[in-house]
């Protein structure tokens, strides 16, 4: 597989949340708002390349018994790495995205291309399929995020972006700030992909 | 080398581990002066909002000012009298694990040792007049660690109340944050009006303090009954613990600050 392929297919046409359906509870935990959304992106962008880097590094010396172990010990140490930063540089945040932080662990994006890529391929490969795969993910977080701030508390970025009126009359959609928000807006996301690509599940 | 081997699933794991635990050290290390002074500053910041003080424009270091400005922190004995003039280093801190609370005692020269809580005050000269006191405790899952506020001239009627820290499950115990919660302690409502006395909690009923309780939302309550939360009935009796133990600690000092 050429490396733009392995970059680019997770983007779109393979994307682990839309495509793969992976990654769900954390696509509706964090994306009240876009500040939390970017971050966790952020997060799992660094913990995904990493993990896929030092998972492919190691490949060769892994015990095939034991490896998911292994790997495991990889992506929570980097966890906990991300948690002290966001710790000391982004206190506010870290406390706003509470347990989620130490969930990206259990995030079966991060475990599932560790497992089905890593293990297999060269550091560069797994380093682009880390970073497409985060970036897909990414993507789709964002692009929730965004019609849930601005339709649930009318701003973006936490800017008030709808104006005073519009909210004095009731413009708050209280059922976007909720978990089930973020299905609907996502449900709607996968049926547009799939009807542009005709894609249909056997 | 046969990395399958019995021998290397344990000398591959032992040594990623101790190299991994060697790294999060270090980086532990190096990073703790600066999460420190975010939990302090994110502390100071809560005793502000919690006596009422809008922070929310203010960076950091103009909110550490503030609190220079704008707090007094004291410790009490248990009779309720100002402790002064000792020295910090006298002072130890001890945590309560299995309670969740907090334990100051006072090393002083040629006696034993006392326990003192700790209290925070505005300022005489400040706009706002409020007495601030931390309360922690166990809910469902952690310990959570917050701040009650008081009105000052007669320690009964509650605030505000908040929480800066705690472990309790999203959207379920951890809405003890939420907005919704912590109105039911405000002096104003969610439109920002003054609240009427009659809708204000208070912690006496005459001269017994009665705290505040948590009960199950939607039924109608008293002056010191406020809702709990939804779905979160060990986290609510918790909060209903803690803070009658915690006010308990505080009654002498009550007391003498009603009979004034």
């Amino acid at each position: 597989m050429s490396s733009r392929k392995i970059f680019q297919d997770p983007l779109i046409s393979d994307n682990p949340i839309t495509r793969q359906v992976l990654g769900i509870c954390s696509a509706l935990a964090v994306t009240v708002n876009l500040e939390q959304a970017t971050v966790m992106s952020i997060a799992v962008t660094f913990v995904l390349c990493s993990s896929n880097v030092i998972v492919s590094m190691l490949r060769r010396f892994i015990p095939s018994n034991i490896r998911i172990i292994i790997q495991m010990t990889v992506i929570a140490s980097l966890v906990a790495l991300v948690d002290l930063l966001l710790k000391a540089y982004a206190y506010d945040i870290s406390k706003d995205l509470t347990v989620f932080i130490g969930l990206i662990i259990t995030n079966c994006i991060v475990m599932g291309r560790a497992e089905a890529f890593a293990m297999k391929n060269n550091v560069f490969s797994s380093f682009l399929d880390g970073l497409g795969n985060s970036l897909g993910y990414g993507g789709i977080l964002l692009i929730v995020a965004f019609f849930r701030e601005l339709f649930g508390s009318g701003t973006i970025f936490g800017t008030q972006v709808v104006s005073d009126s519009f909210i004095a009359s009731g413009y708050n959609n209280g059922l976007m700030l909720l978990a089930p928000g973020a299905f609907i807006v996502l449900g709607i996301i996968i049926w547009i992909q799939r009807s542009l690509t005709n894609y249909v599940e056997e | 080398m046969d990395t399958n081997s019995s021998t290397n699933s344990f000398i591959f794991p032992s040594f990623l581990a101790l190299v991994v635990a060697l790294i999060l050290s270090v980086v532990a290390y190096i990073l703790k002066d600066n999460i420190d002074k975010n939990i302090d500053l994110d502390q100071k910041k809560n005793i502000l909002v919690c006596a009422g003080f809008d922070v929310s424009i203010l960076k950091p270091d103009s909110i550490l000012v503030e609190y220079e400005n704008l707090i007094d922190e004291i410790f009490i004995n248990n009779k309720g009298e100002i402790v002064s003039g000792f020295k910090k280093e006298n002072l130890s801190v001890t945590e309560d694990k299995k309670l969740g609370a907090f334990i100051y005692k006072l090393i002083q020269s040629g006696s034993d040792s006392i326990i003192v809580y700790p209290l925070y005050q505005t300022k005489k000269s400040s706009s706002i007049q409020s007495v601030i006191i931390p309360i922690s405790g166990k809910g469902l899952w952690s310990t959570l660690y917050g701040y009650i506020a008081l009105e000052k001239d007669m320690v009964d009627t509650v605030k505000n109340i908040t929480f800066y820290k705690h472990g309790e499950t999203p959207g379920l115990g951890g809405e003890v944050n939420s907005e919704r919660f912590q109105l039911q302690f405000k002096s104003i409502d969610k439109n920002g009006d003054i609240k009427k006395a009659e809708d204000r909690k208070t912690i006496f009923s005459e001269n017994a303090l009665e705290s505040i309780t948590l009960v199950k939302p939607g039924l109608p309550k008293n002056k010191h009954q406020v809702d709990g939360l939804s779905g979160a009935t060990v986290t609510s009796d918790g909060v209903t613990d803690f803070l009658k133990r915690d006010l308990q600690k505080y009654k002498p000092y009550f007391d003498r600050q009603r009979s004034r």
